[in-house]
């Protein structure tokens, strides 16, 4: 029970991929744009995770979305997260619970929780010599995204996004990092986590409306589950107000992969691909096999966003624009 | 991995992002004729005009802007004013805009003429553009100095602004004397 707990609270932060302002050059990285004042985006994102080293296992961390640009720098969002998993004969936990032991199954579709987000932009990449955005959200759960058993978890993600552009803006490097700080209920445990979940890609417009790139992922979680009251074995983690302790970490992964993003006006889709290509665990059961991580990654992540624009300056007529006072300094 | 699952899901999501696909249409505001009149250079004559290697990197080193084409749309006005047909790159298409250049170099006047992005069409607010009016060869110009910026069109104001620096530049080292 305790390493189900101890793997699959601690998985959930592996699926997270917060509520995203502006359009997604890559899967997982993102940059610092925000949406233009009074717009809204519709955008919808499947993220399938492929494959552990036994069994077989599928995961698809699907999320519809909306965002709106309260000021040019300021997008909110909402998205709604469903889950769908399909997975058999998974060795590792906790799955290997789920399905019901050893050679079992597990195929379920289901409302996996919900997260409202904030970005706001500091600085532009468009004009000072790096772009730089903040974030905040707040995601409720109910479902593990690994194995699909109920929890019931709150999360505060602060987050933040660098960008830095070349050659009249064609090339793209972007970074975002997130701390995902999760408090999570499931019977008879109480867990605390901190997990960071770091992404940067590089994108380069080869021709009008179409980016090619490479992004790459790190993911880690640094865990203290609580078990009926007992405390966690080593250094806990703890992120109360006025006390903060990062504790021992649990596990890592890291992903590699080529992605390709289409834009036209008004829609625009995103497809990549990620392989596992490093991952490391602290439990002792041999999750950490091959040097990659099989109980909290996976060999591989196919992910698919597509967006549509709404809105913004271009439902104006440009009569509304004369004599209004449009331009800032 | 169950693939077929798999493809299965992926592609009715795809379909489904299809379906809501906006129409595709590009924005042509003006044609090259309507440009033309709209700046006053009606009846300017095409010159046929290219710009050498070393032409193009000393525009480039005096004005911090790359050369992306050295061939020239231009046209001469029988007062030698020039009109040029210029591009630049928005955020995901290019930006195809006129200019027109007094016989001393100054910007008389500028017009987008297609604009294929989703947003930042206030950069064809006529205030914005005016900023460049009697702009020339001898000012580098530069967003949140010369120019101002409009917050959420940053990117298409910075490589207009762009635009304009190597086009009087331009007009300096070479349409001047031609």
């Amino acid at each position: 029970m305790k390493k189900r707990m101890l793997s699959g609270a601690l998985l959930i932060s592996l699926g997270l991929t917060s509520v995203q302002a502006d359009e997604n050059l890559w899967i997982y990285a993102q940059g610092t744009d925000t949406r233009p004042q009074g717009s809204w985006e519709l955008k919808f994102m499947d993220v399938a995770r492929l494959g552990k080293d036994s069994g077989s296992y599928e995961f698809h961390d699907f999320r519809p979305e909306i965002e709106y640009g309260v000021t040019d720098r300021l997008t909110l969002g909402v998205e709604g997260i469903f889950f769908h998993h399909d997975y058999d004969n998974v060795e590792w936990a906790p799955m290997v619970d789920t399905q019901g032991g050893p050679g079992g199954s597990f195929n379920k579709s289901q409302f996996g929780g919900v997260e409202v987000a904030a970005k706001y932009n500091i600085l532009s990449p468009y004009k000072d010599p790096v772009g730089l955005s903040v974030g905040f959200a707040y995601e409720y759960r109910d479902a593990y995204r690994l194995d699909g058993a109920a929890i019931d978890q709150h999360s505060l993600v602060p987050q933040i996004f660098l960008q830095k552009n070349w050659l009249d803006d064609t090339l793209t490097l972007a970074f975002k990092g997130k701390m995902e700080l999760e408090k999570r209920k499931s019977p008879g445990v109480l867990e605390e986590e901190i997990a960071f979940d770091l992404a940067m890609g590089l994108s380069y417009r080869i021709a009008p409306k179409w980016f090619v790139g490479i992004e790459t992922r790190w993911q880690s979680d640094f865990l203290s589950p609580e078990e009926d009251g007992n405390p966690p074995e080593g250094r806990p983690s703890s992120w109360d107000w006025g006390e903060f302790q990062l504790g021992d970490q649990f596990q890592h992964g890291l992903y590699v992969g080529p992605s390709v993003h289409y834009a036209e006006e008004g829609w625009w889709a995103t497809l990549g691909a990620l392989w596992q290509v490093s991952g490391w665990s602290a439990d002792g059961s041999g999750a950490a096999r091959n040097n990659r991580n099989w109980d909290e990654h996976e060999r591989l992540h196919i992910g698919v966003i597509v967006g549509f624009e709404f809105g913004g300056d271009d439902a104006l007529p440009m009569t509304d624009f004369i004599g209004k006072d449009v331009i800032t300094k | 991995m169950k693939r077929r699952s798999t493809f299965k899901l992926l592609s009715w999501f795809g379909l489904g992002g299809l379906m809501m696909s906006p129409p595709v249409h590009a924005k042509t505001f003006l044609t090259t004729s309507q440009a033309m009149s709209a700046l006053g250079a009606g009846g300017a004559r095409k010159v046929s005009a290219t710009l050498t290697s070393e032409q193009a990197k000393s525009i480039q080193s005096a004005t911090g802007v790359r050369v992306r084409n050295k061939t020239l749309q231009v046209w001469k006005t029988g007062s030698g004013n020039w009109f040029i047909v210029d591009q630049v790159i928005g955020k995901h298409e290019n930006i195809d805009y006129a200019v027109l250049l007094s016989n001393t170099g100054q910007v008389r006047g500028i017009e987008v003429m297609v604009y294929r992005e989703s947003y930042g069409h206030e950069i064809m607010n006529p205030r914005w553009k005016a900023q460049f009016h009697g702009k020339g060869p001898g000012t580098k110009l530069k967003l949140d100095r010369e120019i101002k910026n409009i917050t959420g069109a940053t990117l298409s104001c910075r490589h207009i602004t762009e635009g304009i620096n190597r086009l009087t530049e331009t007009w300096n080292q070479v349409l001047r004397y031609l």
